[in-house]
């Protein structure tokens, strides 16, 4: 059976990261003025779940390395960026102990907490920055796919046993720089001994009133070209993503929903990338 | 009157400093002349911080006394005041820091043998989660506990937390067994892996004790010898790559 390799430091797994940085993601997520730009939204959501597969990883006082994170960014004139800053040279991927390592920066940010007697206190809390937020010229989807597909070819050669990577593009619109099936149909050939890589689209909405669909498991409903486009580009959730599916959104998904939110608002965005990102078989 | 071996291999991959499963036997010498036994065997969370720790903590603490739902309370409330005070003296990270307010997690398995007279006594187990416990007699499974049914390993198995708040729903899966034993029979505490292993051999086949037994003579002499059969195991695929623990109590004639 597929998706069943333990996570270890023998078997490590990898988390890749596709960030859409055209200029449409300077608008307010949902187009609600007063909410956070995309950009902005996403850049913190991804910040959050870096810190949260570092404490994934923690055991006792060390990070140890059970993942490799990549991270590219796509936008201004048909650019791929690593999304990751200067911090790591050229490399593709990142020890999950380096990324906890070097960050950006360390910023203080205000987290409110119980005060004990049914109120809150708000607390400083130190909050590590991996990815900025970026935004400006077009969406070339399919280059950053192709890289993407080169990263993972060698990484899925190099470790047969391993669970395979999870790749989560994050986009709030289409590609205009080709069809981005053929990339993510080659993404998602690529496999271990485990099974294929997964790769999940996450669509944030630009619209307020648009019907948000998650993890979908046919394209009937959606209302466009470019929607159901983008669910062909989705692999099938795994067993252990419907459970945590399950768990976070108290909803039974179908076996064969495909990993694709479309018009994703705060918290579409969110549970998606903990359902994608939750390593299931950490041991 | 009590002949005891026991070893603790950690997973492949993992150092030995790195093994989770935990053991305690008691008392630690003279145990021949001894008119009781005590011990216990907890697996640590992998997942968890701190669950070595956390492991070590359990099995001593409960060791000091016979298997009680008041003595479990008492044992798992001075482990967690362990637990908190020897954590404390670590400066953490701040991933380290998180990781620690989610608790360590461990089963505990604890065994108490008292003799009556030189034909045998009575024993009480206490078991939390999925390390197992395996009666022996006149060579055959005798008893299976608390896992009677191979099939419910890796079904999710209550684990004890170091954290107070995090132990509510514990009380209802607390699996005690009361009995009798005799001059002869052998008592196996094994951690999940080597468990499963153990319980599903007994299931395919009613004899199977006395193959075991010719292994475990030959394998358990020394940590060398049982860890290139548990190692065996693992390479064959009949055993899961996990720390593993095995501790063999022979219940043997006083010789006058």
């Amino acid at each position: 059976m597929a998706y069943q390799a333990e996570i270890s430091r023998a078997n490590p797994t990898c988390f890749f990261f596709l960030i859409d940085q055209s200029s449409s993601m300077l608008d307010p997520i949902m187009g609600v003025a007063g909410n956070p730009r995309k950009t902005d939204f996403v850049a913190d959501a991804l910040n959050k779940v870096i810190q949260t597969l570092i404490v994934t990883a923690s055991k006792d006082v060390e990070v140890r390395r059970y993942y490799q994170i990549g991270a590219l960014g796509y936008g201004g004139e048909n650019e791929i960026i690593p999304a990751f800053g200067n911090s790591f040279g050229e490399q593709d991927l990142v020890w999950i102990d380096e990324l906890y390592s070097k960050p950006l920066r360390v910023e203080d940010r205000a987290r409110k907490e119980s005060d004990g007697a049914g109120g809150f206190l708000e607390v400083s809390t130190k909050f590590p920055i991996w990815i900025d937020p970026v935004a400006n010229g077009r969406t070339p989807m399919c280059q950053a796919l192709e890289r993407t597909k080169e990263i993972l070819e060698k990484w899925t050669k190099d470790h047969r046993l391993s669970y395979p990577p999870t790749v989560i593009n994050l986009t709030d619109g289409e590609a205009n720089d080709g069809d981005p099936r053929i990339p993510a149909n080659a993404i998602r050939e690529l496999a271990t001994a485990d099974g294929n890589v997964i790769l999940i689209t996450v669509h944030a909405s630009s619209n307020q009133f648009s019907q948000q669909l998650f993890f979908p498991d046919n394209s009937e409903s959606l209302p466009d070209e470019p929607s159901r486009l983008m669910f062909e580009m989705a692999s099938p959730i795994t067993s252990s993503m419907l459970k945590t599916s399950e768990e976070i959104l108290g909803i039974k998904l179908q076996p064969n929903a495909r990993g694709f939110v479309y018009n994703a608002g705060i918290e579409g965005i969110v549970s998606a990338l903990e359902i994608g990102t939750r390593p299931a078989n950490l041991r | 009157m009590f002949d005891v071996k026991s070893y603790s291999i950690p997973k492949n991959g993992n150092s030995t400093s790195e093994n989770e499963d935990a053991k305690v036997i008691l008392p630690r010498k003279h145990v021949d002349g001894s008119s009781f036994l005590r011990c216990a065997v907890s697996d640590g969370a992998t997942q968890t911080s701190f669950s070595r720790l956390w492991a070590k903590l359990l099995v001593n603490e409960s060791t000091q006394f016979k298997p009680s739902l008041k003595r479990l309370g008492d044992a798992i409330h001075n482990a967690q005041l362990s637990w908190t005070n020897e954590i404390a003296k670590y400066d953490l990270p701040w991933h380290a820091e998180e990781k620690v307010k989610k608790g360590a997690f461990a089963t505990l398995l604890w065994l108490s043998i008292n003799k009556l007279d030189d034909t045998g006594g009575t024993y009480k187990a206490l078991a939390l989660g999925d390390s197992n416990l395996f009666v022996i007699r006149k060579e055959s499974l005798h008893i299976s506990f608390p896992i009677q049914d191979s099939q419910r390993f890796g079904n999710d198995p209550i684990l004890i937390s170091s954290i107070p708040a995090r132990n509510e729903n514990m009380a209802e899966r607390i699996n005690i067994l009361d009995d009798a034993w005799f001059v002869g029979d052998e008592f196996f505490l094994a951690t999940d892996a080597l468990a499963y292993y153990l319980l599903k051999k007994f299931e395919q086949n009613e004899s199977f004790f006395s193959s075991l037994k010719e292994i475990l003579i030959k394998q358990m002499v020394h940590y060398d010898s049982f860890q290139s059969w548990i190692q065996s195991l693992r390479e064959n695929n009949e055993l899961k790559n996990d720390d593993t623990t095995l501790i063999w109590i022979k219940t043997v004639p006083v010789l006058n």
